[in-house]
């Protein structure tokens, strides 16, 4: 059995390979933790749009998104001026007539413009941002990856183990 | 001398801006609502009967959201009724009021205490308003005679501001 060998198939059975895998699990503990989290939070998050969600609650949803026409930085779930109220009334009616949230927003900015909707909706000019966050997002992920696989390759091809620190631990091992 | 002169040069500039610009008391202003057809405006006068904007077409129509309890609406109201009497004899443009956030029997007495003799109608859940995209009193739409919004007018209206509104309306082939 060669040096290399022994290092490969220690005469210790898994002493060094189970160091080198809790070493390794402990690297990407946080990184797993982290992604359930998001996971989760994610899954509760959609899961405020359920089929379960009232009449009550979904007027509300879609009131917190809708600017008060008549108030400055309020949307027309947290005021109570004329407008808001009318606009929440609005909301109500068209929740219980069976329609879409989309087509509710569209009816209020046909009449107010879509300077109405807190939430900037998805296409056009004001796509963008939703657009830039995401691109930014991708960026620093991609950017994370590029930095940790070339610090990877600096600290000695991959391996993490320097020629030196596998001449030593071989010698030991002889 | 010269930054004394700068001076002189925008302050002057300023003032000649200030001055020759129309009259502020009310602002032509946006609407998704332009080159629209207008809402329907419909239901029991103040003064008794119906009232329908609909029926209305063939002419001009000013419809004025306003409430007794609106300072703005207190000035606007004598020009509203000079253009109404201006207006008389041909029968080509009429006002039809909208009562914004205020009780029937307090925008009844203010009209009767100003003079004026057209239409108004109640809009108790304010979903006219909401039909018109109108953020607070007054605010003043312009419906051409075939039933399509020329224009929207936020503050105290003067008549002269409407007249000029017909003008271009006219100009432009309405």
């Amino acid at each position: 059995m060669s040096a290399q060998d022994s290092w490969e198939q220690p005469s210790e059975p898994g002493r060094p390979a189970a160091a080198a895998s809790r070493g390794s699990a402990r690297r990407w503990l946080p990184w797993v933790v982290m992604a359930v989290v998001l996971a989760v939070a994610l899954v509760i998050g959609s899961g405020t749009r359920s089929g379960s969600e009232t009449v009550s609650q979904r007027v509300d949803r879609i009131a917190r998104d809708v600017r008060c026409p008549s108030c400055s930085g309020q949307s027309v779930a947290e005021s109570d001026a004329p407008t808001a109220v009318a606009v929440r009334q609005l909301i109500t009616d068209r929740v219980k007539g069976g329609r879409s949230d989309a087509s509710i927003e569209t009816e209020l900015a046909h009449s107010y413009g879509s300077g109405i909707l807190l939430r900037p909706p998805a296409s056009g000019v004001a796509a963008v941002v939703w657009v830039v966050p995401a691109v930014a997002g991708a960026a620093g992920v991609i950017g994370l990856v590029v930095v940790f696989r070339r610090r990877r390759l600096g600290d000695g091809g991959g391996s993490g183990v320097s020629a030196e620190d596998r001449a030593l631990v071989e010698q030991a091992l002889r | 001398m010269t930054a004394a002169l700068a001076v002189a040069v925008v302050v002057g500039a300023l003032v000649a801006v200030l001055a020759t610009r129309p009259s502020a008391s009310s602002t032509t202003t946006a609407s998704p609502l332009l080159g629209k057809p207008a809402p329907e405006v419909s239901g029991p006068a103040l003064t008794g009967g119906p009232v329908d904007l609909s029926s209305l077409r063939g002419r001009f129509v000013v419809v004025n959201f306003f409430a007794s309890w609106c300072p703005p609406c207190q000035v606007e109201e004598p020009e509203l009724v000079q253009f109404a009497f201006q207006h008389r004899a041909a029968d080509d443009a009429r006002v039809l009021g909208v009562v914004f956030a205020d009780s029937s029997a307090s925008a009844a007495r203010f009209l009767a205490s100003t003079g004026a003799v057209w239409a108004s109608v109640a809009d108790p859940g304010g979903q006219v308003a909401l039909a018109y995209g109108v953020r607070g009193p007054p605010e003043t739409f312009v419906v051409a005679p075939d039933g399509r919004v020329v224009a929207r007018l936020l503050g105290a209206v003067k008549a002269t501001d409407l007249e000029q509104v017909l003008s271009r309306a006219r100009a432009e082939g309405a």
